[in-house]
């Protein structure tokens, strides 16, 4: 049986986080959380993700050091980091993308979007969600 | 004397007006820097709960909350159409603003214009589907690529076929064209015309300024009221023009001119000289205000 990939949602809004886990544990990913960039780090650790879904606006550390900070660790320095946020796609997805994230997704996000996007950032097909339950 | 302390007093009258109209300016330029950066901050801020509302009204929908009755399923829907609105206006809120301040973004690149419309058409069809109007697209295969940023040329076509569907008759027809300008060879010209009841005639010239939809009757309930001005606004900053014109079966024909792109252009966009993304292009607001 192929192991789940486990994705990390960095999110410090409670409702946004539990929608998301939701959403990602019925397409057949675990899921991890954490909510601001110290959080972050030591649940990176713990959980060793196969990717990243990151907030900008966080508390203490914005995104953008929160990015900084996982690119400097071994066990992220190459995990996908999808960033999902309220701001400009132009202008803070570009800079997002310079500070080391390899998409940007804007909130309201789409979940045929935000799926399509996991999955090519992950190279692969997610298991369905009755695969998922065996 | 009498004459030179005359001149002495006017030139000294005339700078002291011209240092009061740069103080003003300088004042109309701050607050608009102010406004700017509260409604950035404010569509940020109103973006992330309308997320959550999102994405627990798309759980229920998808059933992932468990089964709905038909009802259910109804009201859900009309909530996700209505949230769908919102976040369209926060969109359109912040774009004014940039656009006002002379801050919108235009990222130009090659845009092969056949294969792009091909792309695209799907998305422009579902949009005409849902009021049951019928979507023709055509282009010519021959046509240049021009210089321009597709995501904004996308967001231009989009509105106008948003607009054309709003106000045509169901079962009625929208066209979008995309062909040479007549008489001006380095300009595409792109057509959407809808069989509607048409701009007046009056209105033609003025449907693009800032704030005419929502200060004309028929356009205010539906949204902003900016639509058209943000067109106007993404176009010019790609170097091109749009405007009106009553459709010769009754309608409204919109149009808008991009122009064809040029060898010269594909030097500052080859990899050496970095992407795409390096051309910004920023509006000149003193030009369209």
């Amino acid at each position: 049986m192929t192991a789940k990939r486990k994705i990390l949602v960095i999110e410090d809004d409670h409702d946004q986080r539990l929608g998301m886990r939701l959403r990602l544990a019925a397409s057949g990913y675990d899921v991890a959380e954490a909510v601001d960039g110290v959080d972050a780090l030591g649940a990176a650790r713990r959980e060793n993700p196969d990717l990243i879904l990151l907030d900008l606006g966080l508390p203490g550390e914005d995104g953008y050091t929160v990015i900084a900070n996982l690119r400097a660790i071994d066990i992220t320095r190459s995990t996908p980091i999808v960033v999902i946020s309220g701001r400009d796609p132009r202008t803070d997805g570009a800079r997002a993308r310079d500070a080391g994230a390899d998409a940007f997704l804007q909130k309201p996000w789409d979940d045929d979007d935000l799926l399509r996007t996991i999955r090519e950032a992950l190279g692969v097909e997610p298991l369905g969600p009755q695969e998922a339950l065996k | 004397m009498r004459v030179e302390r005359a001149l002495a007093e006017s030139e000294a009258r005339l700078q002291a007006i011209l240092e009061h109209t740069q103080a003003l300016e300088q004042e109309r330029v701050q607050e608009l820097e102010r406004d700017g950066r509260f409604i950035s901050h404010a569509s940020h801020e109103l973006r992330s709960p309308l997320g959550a509302v999102h994405e627990f009204l798309t759980l229920l929908r998808d059933g992932i909350g468990g089964d709905l009755s038909t009802e259910h399923e109804r009201y859900v829907g009309i909530m996700l159409r209505n949230v769908c609105h919102l976040r369209d206006m926060i969109g359109d809120l912040s774009e004014v603003t940039r656009a006002r301040a002379g801050k919108l973004v235009v990222t130009a690149s090659r845009v092969d214009v056949a294969p792009y419309l091909e792309d695209l058409t799907p998305t422009l069809t579902s949009m005409a589907d849902a009021r049951q109007l019928r979507l023709e697209v055509r282009r010519n295969s021959g046509l240049s690529a021009v210089l321009g940023d597709p995501d904004r040329i996308r967001q231009v076509l989009v509105h106008l076929i948003e607009n054309a569907v709003r106000y045509a008759p169901e079962g009625s027809r929208v066209t979008v064209v995309a062909d040479p300008y007549p008489g001006e060879p380095d300009y595409v010209r792109f057509t959407v015309s809808d069989q509607g009841c048409g701009i007046p005639a009056g209105e033609l010239e003025c449907v693009f300024e800032y704030m005419h939809g929502a200060t004309h009757s028929g356009t205010g309930p539906h949204g902003l009221g900016v639509g058209l001005y943000i067109c106007r606004e993404l176009v010019t900053a790609q170097k091109g023009r749009i405007w009106a014109e009553r459709g010769s079966g009754g309608g409204t024909t919109v149009r808008f001119s991009l122009p064809v792109f040029s060898p010269s252009d594909g030097e500052g966009l080859s990899p050496r000289r970095g992407d795409a993304r390096r051309m910004l292009m920023e509006n000149d607001v003193a030009a369209h205000s």
